[in-house]
């Protein structure tokens, strides 16, 4: 039997195809490896700016509700009340004679200072910008038209002339006029910021859209960690990658801290739900004196009205049949408003309690990379050796 | 780049990319006034028919106090590219301090558009012009129900105070009143001096007096307070002063529709249509349930007329404010808001048949034609005095008897108050003397 060796030439070929294939083989493995571990580390970066940002967002809305918001909505709820209870103090000192020797009286002018320290605090607080600050503006104006009626009903009164009860009128209808009354304008301001307060919590809303939004990246490096896991598997017969397994581990423990974090979303959405019941609450009380102040200034008025011939005129007529018309209320007590304050601010402390969890996002996030690089570096450094 | 690297750097972008969507903006044009609700609707749709033709989005910010807002603006350095001032005096302020811009090289003569009168008005007591007049309004005119005043009505005010005597006589008061007005209580007042003085001593007289040139003891200005004493004085007014005081203006009228009738005559300006045709209970329409005569001039030949109105000027000059500003003063937009009612027009080239009735139509006519218009006095006076004008009026509605003190206490006020603060905004027709 003859045996047949092959040519020198086709040896050298079959071998440098070989090697070809080996090169080729070696190079794919390398490519894919630096790929495979540039994807992680660049995915990992960005699960942590997305869950930064989501976490980052949320407290930052809590925090403002916290220290501005709701402040702003309960001082300008509580600047209503303090001006009605000033308008019901000044028409009683008024009605029963006190104004003689102490003019519209001195807790009349504390509900006045009261509201003006309100209002400058919901200028501080305002949250709903320029439409806020040129609500507070009306509202300012037209509180010194009203203290300057009642100055003027002061000074007609000394000098016993009808016009007393003609100046209080008129700062009163200044105050409960419908649709443009200071007490209208108050209403409005608190609308302003209840709106800019939607729109806070709806900007760092947890909603489908924005969720879906976070778990993509983190899907995508779950899927790269097993991924690698299994191009490990494979490609070298290991069995498990431990750093790979541990950043697998660290990344679980990241999104059960976001996961937590956002929880908070839900409590302040429940806080303002609260607050927006408690403004409710501070209307109630609001609406109750006003019904007091308008039937004492109604007294008043039919008072002078009876001592001139003709009757009061259609204004008032239609002022008193409305005011018979109105459903005074219950007036809720001090204890209740601050009972209310206490819950809405210990819900809105207790939602932004994971506030400091921020910081085990980036540090997590650091660790996952420092873990996928040790994951990979011995096959990394094999691939350099052995190219050289 | 093998098929695994592609897959990977696919997914990792997939996870990268947000929904990132480009949006185009248009260039944007500011504007504060002080329309909310209703009339805020009706200018919207002005500003709506300039966004359309010319593609520039307006920011428009309506609020009543319009006034301190723009004051505060202005001080911070940000005022709106455009503001729309109901006072005559606030336009002459700011164009004297050097915030606006004239608008003369901006819209051009508009000889055909605007009378002589109105350019005079909207210089505001410059040699340029600094507003345009978006609407206006004829004050000193007298309303009544036709249906129970049929035939005709005086022309002189002898025959005014003969014809309200006569009413006196009747089931009705002569006259609706209301100085009611929240938080400036007492204008209404004012504008039967205001209108009285103008028809009784002339606009020389009246611009001097409402640039406090003239005293408030002197004859002209007492004959003034006194004439409205005597034609609606406690007897004849619906209620007597105490009603009077305690009743909105804008519920004077309805006097004039209730069953039976409460009172004849209402002394208001032209925009008394709108309150009137808004009263809930009474479907009102204009020519057969209202309708009005001027306040009887007592000058001679041409009766000049008390105005008010809504001035457009520019604190931003840029080519969307040009834009817009010259569209406001177009016929094309000031169309719009009579043609929805409650507002008339003082360019020329609206056509008469926007408006819905005779009534509107009389009024637009008067405005537009030639004549002699002054603004209201109180607006061009400094804000002490306005006010110390309003409750001077509600004083002597109380007490006509105490008027010699209320125009002693008025002059103190007028004399106290710097030579500077004062206005010469002399009536439209009549600028025959430059700036003080």
């Amino acid at each position: 039997m003859t045996t047949r060796r092959p040519t020198t030439r086709a040896a050298l070929l079959a071998r440098l195809h070989r090697v070809r294939r080996l090169l080729r083989a070696r190079s794919k493995t390398r490519l894919t490896l630096w790929s495979l571990n540039a994807s992680l580390l660049v995915t990992t970066a960005l699960v942590a700016a997305v869950s930064w940002y989501a976490f980052d967002d949320v407290h930052d809305t809590i925090d403002t509700v916290d220290t501005r918001t709701s402040r702003a909505l309960l001082e300008a709820s509580a600047a209503k009340s303090a001006l009605v209870e000033a308008d019901l103090l000044a028409i009683t000192s008024f009605r029963t004679g006190e104004a003689l020797l102490s003019g519209p009286g001195d807790r009349y002018g504390n509900r006045i200072a009261t509201a003006s320290q309100s209002l400058a605090q919901v200028a501080e607080d305002n949250v709903a910008g320029e439409d806020g600050s040129k609500q507070i503006q009306v509202v300012e104006g037209l509180l010194a038209s009203y203290t300057d009626w009642i100055g003027q009903a002061n000074a007609h009164h000394r000098q016993n002339s009808g016009l007393a009860t003609i100046d209080l009128w008129y700062a009163s209808r200044l105050l409960h006029t419908q649709d443009s009354g200071v007490l209208a304008q108050l209403e409005n301001l608190v609308k302003v910021q209840q709106d800019a307060m939607d729109v806070q919590l709806a900007g760092s809303s947890t909603s489908p859209g924005r969720i879906a939004l976070l778990t993509v990246p983190v899907g995508v490096l779950l899927a790269l960690l097993v991924g690698a896991q299994v191009f490990h598997a494979k490609r070298f017969r290991r069995v498990l990658n431990v750093p790979l397994v541990l950043a697998t581990l660290v990344l679980a423990g990241v999104c059960a801290v976001v996961g937590y974090g956002l929880v908070a979303q839900h409590r302040v959405e429940v806080a303002a739900d609260d607050l927006r019941a408690l403004v409710g609450t501070w209307q109630e009380r609001t609406s109750a004196t006003a019904a007091e102040g308008q039937q004492a200034l109604s007294d008043l008025v039919t008072g002078e009205c009876r001592g001139a011939d003709g009757g009061c005129g259609e204004t008032v007529t239609r002022f008193i049949t409305e005011l018979r018309a109105a459903d005074p209320g219950t007036r809720p007590s001090d204890l209740e408003l601050t009972g209310g304050v206490q819950r809405v601010n210990s819900q809105i402390a207790v939602a932004n309690g994971t506030a400091d969890l921020e910081l085990l996002i980036p540090a997590g996030a650091l660790l996952i990379a420092v873990l996928v690089w040790l994951g990979f570096l011995p096959r990394l450094e094999e691939y350099r050796h052995r190219r050289r | 780049m093998n098929r695994t690297t592609a897959l990977l750097l696919t997914a990792v972008l997939a996870a990268a990319v947000p929904a990132c969507a480009g949006t185009g903006s248009r260039p944007t044009v500011s504007i504060l006034a002080s329309w909310t609700g209703a009339e805020q609707t009706s200018f919207e749709a002005v500003l709506a028919a300039f966004e359309a033709k010319e593609n520039i989005e307006v920011d428009y910010n309506g609020t009543r106090a319009v006034g301190q807002v723009l004051r505060s603006e202005v001080q911070q350095g940000t005022p709106p590219d455009l503001a729309v001032l109901p006072s005559p005096g606030e336009l002459a302020t700011y164009a004297h301090d050097g915030y606006l811009h004239a608008l003369d090289d901006v819209i051009g003569p508009q000889t055909d558009e605007y009378s002589s009168q109105w350019v005079d008005l909207e210089r505001a007591a410059t040699d340029r012009r600094y507003g345009v007049a978006v609407k206006a309004d004829l004050k000193g005119t007298i309303w009544y129900n036709p249906k129970r005043l049929p035939g005709p009505k005086p022309t002189t005010e002898a025959e005014l105070a003969t014809f309200v005597g006569d009413l006196a006589g009747g089931g009705a008061a002569p006259w609706c009143m209301g100085m009611g007005a929240t938080p400036d209580s007492g204008w209404p007042g004012t504008d039967w001096v205001e209108n009285i003085l103008l028809q009784q001593a002339g606009p020389d007289a009246y611009r001097a007096w409402a640039g406090g040139e003239l005293a408030w003891t002197s004859e002209p200005v007492r004959r003034a307070w006194l004439t409205w004493g005597q034609l609606a004085g406690p007897t004849t007014v619906r209620g007597g002063p105490t009603s009077v005081l305690l009743t909105d203006f804008a519920d004077a009228g309805r006097g004039l529709f209730a069953q039976p009738a409460g009172c004849l005559l209402d002394h208001q300006a032209t925009f008394a249509m709108s309150m009137y045709q808004g009263y809930d209970g009474y479907a009102v329409t204009a020519g057969s349930d209202f309708d009005f005569f001027p306040f009887p001039s007592s000058t001679g030949g041409d009766r000049a007329w008390e105005v008010s109105a809504d001035l457009a000027a520019m604190f931003n000059r840029t080519p969307e404010s040009e834009k817009l500003i010259r569209f406001l003063a177009s016929a094309q937009a000031q169309e719009i808001w009579p043609d929805n009612g409650g507002a008339f027009s003082v360019n020329r080239k609206v056509t008469k048949a926007v408006y819905a009735d005779e009534v509107s139509k009389r009024i637009a006519e008067t405005l537009t034609s030639p004549g002699t218009f002054c603004f209201d006095a109180s607006d061009l006076m400094p804000g002490s005095m306005r006010t110390a004008f309003y409750r001077a009026a509600l004083e002597y509605v109380n007490d006509p008897t105490r008027l010699d003190t209320v125009l002693v206490q008025l002059e103190t006020v007028r004399s106290n108050i710097g030579k500077s603060e004062w206005l010469d905004f002399p009536c439209g027709g009549r600028v025959t003397v430059g700036p003080r």
